[in-house]
């Protein structure tokens, strides 16, 4: 059983990465803690739903082609926010881009409600995916592996472009300092954009890949909200490598912690995520906390 | 579209109570989660209520006074949901409260009830906290209440002689805990020889079921017991699949008419079993419950849900009693309530038990079946348990009503 | 703080007893409904202003401020029905609670700065929702606690909003007085700059967890009067949703000013009240309005009054 449940510890932790990596990119470039980002994955899910029927149904290749498409779709919607509303009060207060992130997450919840009702819809699982390796006693479900390894190829794609590509070099260089990229001569605002297109692809894929695991409803949003702050804050705020450290740690407390602590699931999360927080401020007597 | 379709019933339910009823407007508070964690199944309910005031209007309201629906948005919050009610009771004069989801709103607007003393008629929220510690007299379940429906649960996994390892689980809040509880004390009286293993609760929502079926599974049991609902649900029979739960065990849990919806073609053939309230399909074909259909599937273009249904004969169980009674609210209206016998679509004949505001309304238990007659799963074998049954004694009720204390 | 200064003018004076005066007249002349939807925004109006008196004057962004109206709301709650003391006595340990959970986490917070410090406020508000959602035994649980008093004490609602108006007003007087002594001098200069602060003889972190404290306890003022409003407590009060409201009525209103807090509760009660009367996509609407005005007032409401010499002016923190 500890297999089974290391599995599910596993996939839930590639899912919340998918979503943290994004949340945490656009944080360490622009300071920009982003509410919205549980309803732009929300929104994957939605359109993911959407597109299956459309792009070769029940084949595994027109599942994905679908989460893609799904992904491009909010990143659209993403940029368009981004451009329209945000670019509009960056060097302002960092609150009144908070507010502004939490109207869109009004807005996004309205909207979905409107387009595809309050019930719970379904995205079925590609044919080829349904089912499950039997050991023995022990089912291991097929389509948490596929979702793991598709996951570990967007996270080896991430990598590779932050570590590889011109686009990456200067993302790194914007985290560290933002004010030296822009006075070297980069353009700052194409930058904030660029980062905000792709953490909204990313947590539309996320939202596309977990679609047929679960259910797909208007309240995802919030569900996921929480939990992609908390491994942002374990990982780090910022920290790609350190998210994806926090979002295994959460995803197989979760898993494990379940047959130890049944009770305590809930809140073993926030323990860590505080427990985090305060060595941190142990380690680092005297200076500011980054 | 279905916006526009609603609309126009309620505009055309308008029009038929102007020319028929001629008094003063009966205003009904009708406080429901239209936004928030309730939404999918309080607009079910919310419609159900439509077409009862649409018949009941058709046929001169009641007294001769036209029924109308101030509905308010709790958002599925109770201080919304209470605050809702309080405005519609302090200041629309409405006469009676109905409408809620949540449980946590239900014990709001309960409060509200008390208050202004309006009879509180509870069509979807069940949880028994409102007939025990916070009873009113006020109050009035029209449905079977969460124990109940855990009580027919267990009545009917107790005639299952071959399983004999029970694996309960639920939703980590207070419907999930009772529901459990009951179903194990109730299971444990009729089966001492069952084996009832540590039930494993999940956070209310969750959409990752992996981990809390393979730790129910983990035991080996016959059957697992979920009070689980909504969305959780659906994840929990999709995901259970590849873990082997229909085919190393079985699944007790609540199957109402949306959640079989919104299952579809994703629902497994066998092994599963549902505890409903009001499954169209399975109650008494009356040509009531014929017309209603109709009239539902007319008006918003698919089955009424068995929220839909609650929705219908609460209203229709108030404008019994307020006919009994000869007037429309207060006091009069809730000793009618307690006098009088009610026929709904979901059974007939049903009595409130005024000590503790129960109706004894029945349960029902079946086995998923798949009828080529509807777009969607079914049930077969549907067993009725009556409400009676089902309900805890005077005595019962009172014991818990000084342990709360 | 100029509201007990000298610069305090007749003007902004009769400003002020004006809408005391309207909002009264408003309660008594209405109807019931009316002084139920003001009495609920008062008391928000009190939370508000307890978050903009940590976040425009110590410079500390709470993301789990509910936390203290939740443990406001419980305290006085618990001390009635579980401790069985008199309503009046009760009435106490809604402050104190919330206080003493401003002590708790604040000195676990304290330590952090910026995002991190948001993070674990963050952090102790969810843990506080969690424990009054499962101890079921003590809190009720998610279904709460109810019918342990007559809701509003059993006032009439004008009679009500009448006490919480006069509550709101001791309140933003105290918190005038704190902000003008020297104490909130030390809480302002710790929070625009706390090695200068440090410098100068501070204590930077004790300086901030009074803030903290005596914050938490306005909030648990408000939780107080909630529950009583409602005649009971849910774990929600202490959810995010009443935090993030309370954010955007600060920010709303006018961060680094007095009236901030006060000015977005008003505006955003209203806004919350009225979005639903006029559509069922009350989240749409109020999603735009919200995004309107961050766009268009890049100061808050206060700010706007002030350019337009209605609002206090110098009163910038």
């Amino acid at each position: 059983m500890i297999w089974v449940q290391l599995v599910n510890g596993l996939m839930e932790g590639m899912m919340l990465f998918l979503i943290a990596s994004g949340l945490t990119l656009i944080f360490g470039v622009s300071r920009i803690v982003n509410f919205a980002h549980g309803s732009l994955y929300m929104l994957g899910a939605f359109l993911t739903y959407a597109f299956v029927p459309l792009i070769a149904p029940g084949t595994v290749a027109g599942f994905f082609a679908a989460v893609l498409a799904a992904g491009l779709v909010t990143a659209v919607i993403g940029t368009a926010f981004e451009v329209l509303a945000l670019r509009r009060i960056y060097g302002r207060d960092s609150l009144m881009q908070l507010i502004i992130t939490v109207a869109l997450v009004f807005i996004i919840r309205d909207l979905v409600r409107w387009i595809w009702g309050p019930n719970s819809l379904m995205v079925p699982v590609p044919d080829a995916l349904l089912g499950a390796w039997v050991v023995g006693e022990t089912w291991f479900p097929l389509f948490p592996f596929v979702i793991f390894a598709a996951g570990l190829v967007v996270v080896v794609a991430m990598i590779g472009t932050i570590r590889f590509t011109r686009a990456g070099i200067l993302l790194r260089a914007a985290t560290d300092d933002r004010g030296m990229v822009a006075l070297l001569g980069s353009n700052e605002k194409l930058i904030f954009t660029g980062v905000f297109a792709a953490g909204s692809f990313l947590a539309g894929i996320a939202g596309g890949m977990a679609a047929p695991y679960g259910d797909v409803n208007y309240l995802l949003d919030t569900t996921v909200i929480v939990s992609a702050f908390i491994v942002c804050v374990i990982g780090g705020m910022g920290n790609l490598y350190g998210a994806l450290a926090g979002a295994m740690v959460v995803g197989l407390t979760k898993a494990v912690g379940v047959m130890y602590f049944p009770r305590l699931s809930m809140m073993l999360i926030f323990l860590i995520m505080a427990a985090v927080l305060v060595a941190r401020s142990m380690g680092r007597q005297g200076g500011p906390a980054r | 579209m279905r916006v526009q379709i609603l609309c126009a019933a309620s505009v055309l339910a308008l029009a038929a109570g102007a020319a028929l009823a001629e008094g003063e407007a009966l205003k009904v508070g009708y406080v429901t989660g239209l936004t928030g964690a309730c939404a999918p199944i309080s607009e079910d309910g919310l419609n159900g209520s439509k077409l009862a005031v649409a018949d009941l209007n058709a046929k001169g309201g009641i007294l001769g006074r036209p029924v109308e629906l101030l509905i308010r948005d709790s958002q599925t919050k109770p201080e919304e949901g209470g605050k809702q009610a309080r405005e519609l009771a302090a200041s629309e004069g409405i006469e009676m409260l109905t409408g809620v989801c949540s449980s946590a709103v239900m014990l709001a607007v309960n409060e509200v009830a008390k208050e202004f003393k309006l009879p509180h008629l509870a069509m979807i929220g069940s949880t028994q906290k409102a007939n025990i510690e916070a009873f009113n007299p006020y109050f009035i379940q029209t449905q079977a209440n969460a124990t109940m429906e855990a009580r027919a649960a267990a009545e009917y996994v107790a005639k299952k002689a071959e399983w004999t390892r029970i694996a309960p689980m639920g939703f980590d809040y207070e419907w999930g805990h009772t529901s459990v509880e009951a179903f194990t004390a109730r299971l444990k009286e009729l089966r001492p020889d069952i084996e009832i293993t540590e039930p494993v609760y999940m956070k209310v929502g969750e959409a990752n079921m992996g981990p809390y079926v393979t730790a129910a599974l983990s035991s080996k049991p016959d059957a697992v017991f979920a009070a689980v609902f909504g969305g959780g649900l659906v994840s929990l029979i999709k995901q259970g699949q590849a873990f082997g739960l229909f085919q190393k065990s079985n699944l007790v849990t609540l199957l109402t008419v949306d959640t079989l919806q919104s299952m579809g073609s994703a629902m497994p053939k066998d092994h599963v079993y549902g505890i409903a309230r009001a499954p169209f399909f399975a109650l008494e074909q009356t040509p009531e419950l014929a017309a209603f259909i109709e009239a539902y599937r007319a008006a918003y273009g698919e089955y009424p849900t068995d929220w839909a249904i609650n929705g219908y004969d609460a209203m229709m169980f108030y404008a019994k009693a307020a006919t009994d009674a000869g007037e429309t609210g207060g006091d009069a209206v809730v000793a009618a309530f307690q006098t009088g016998s009610f026929d709904g679509l979901k059974a007939k004949g049903l009595k409130l038990r005024g000590f503790d505001g129960q109706m004894d309304a029945p349960a029902y238990v079946g086995e998923v079946n798949f009828d080529p007659a509807f777009p969607f799963p079914t049930m077969k074998n549907v067993e009725k348990f009556a409400g009676a049954s089902l309900m805890f004694s005077e005595e019962t009720i009172q014991a818990m009503r000084d342990a709360a204390q | 703080m100029s509201l007990l200064s000298n610069q305090m003018s007749p003007a902004r004076w009769a400003v002020l007893l004006a809408a005391v005066v309207g909002l009264e007249l408003a309660n008594r002349l209405t109807g019931a409904g009316t002084s139920l939807m003001l009495a609920e925004m008062l008391i928000l109006a009190i939370f508000a202003a307890s978050l903009n008196l940590l976040m425009s004057y110590g410079h500390m962004v709470s993301f789990g401020h509910a936390a203290f109206f939740g443990l406001g709301a419980y305290g006085f709650t618990l001390a009635v029905s579980r401790a069985g003391l008199p309503v009046e006595l009760a009435l106490l340990f809604g402050p104190l609670l919330a206080g003493f959970g401003g002590l708790v986490f604040g000195a676990l917070c304290v330590r952090l700065t910026e995002i991190y410090f948001a993070m674990l406020t963050l952090a102790c508000a969810q843990i506080t929702y969690t424990v009054l959602f499962q101890w079921y035994d003590v809190t009720g649980g998610d279904t709460g606690i109810t019918g342990f008093m007559p809701a509003r004490f059993g006032l009439s609602e004008a009679n009500f909003t009448t006490l919480v108006l006069v509550v709101l007003a001791v309140c933003l007087a105290l918190m005038a007085r704190l902000v003008a002594s020297p104490l909130g001098l030390a809480i302002r200069a710790v929070g625009q700059d706390r090695w200068r602060a440090e410098a100068l003889g501070l204590a930077p972190r004790r300086v901030q967890l009074v803030a903290f404290v005596i914050s938490a306890a306005f909030a648990g003022v408000a939780g107080t009067l909630f529950a009583a409003f409602q005649g009971a407590a849910f774990p929600d009060y202490a959810g995010l949703g009443f935090t993030l409201e309370a954010l955007i009525m600060v920010v709303l209103g006018g961060l680094h000013s007095f009236w901030g807090g006060v000015l977005g509760a008003v505006l955003f009660t209203q806004l919350r009240h009225w979005a639903p009367v006029l559509t069922g996509h009350w989240g749409l609407l109020l999603g735009i309005v919200l995004l309107i005005f961050v766009i268009a007032l890049p100061h808050g409401v206060a700010a706007l009054g002030a350019r337009l010499g209605l609002g206090p002016k110098g009163d910038r923190a």
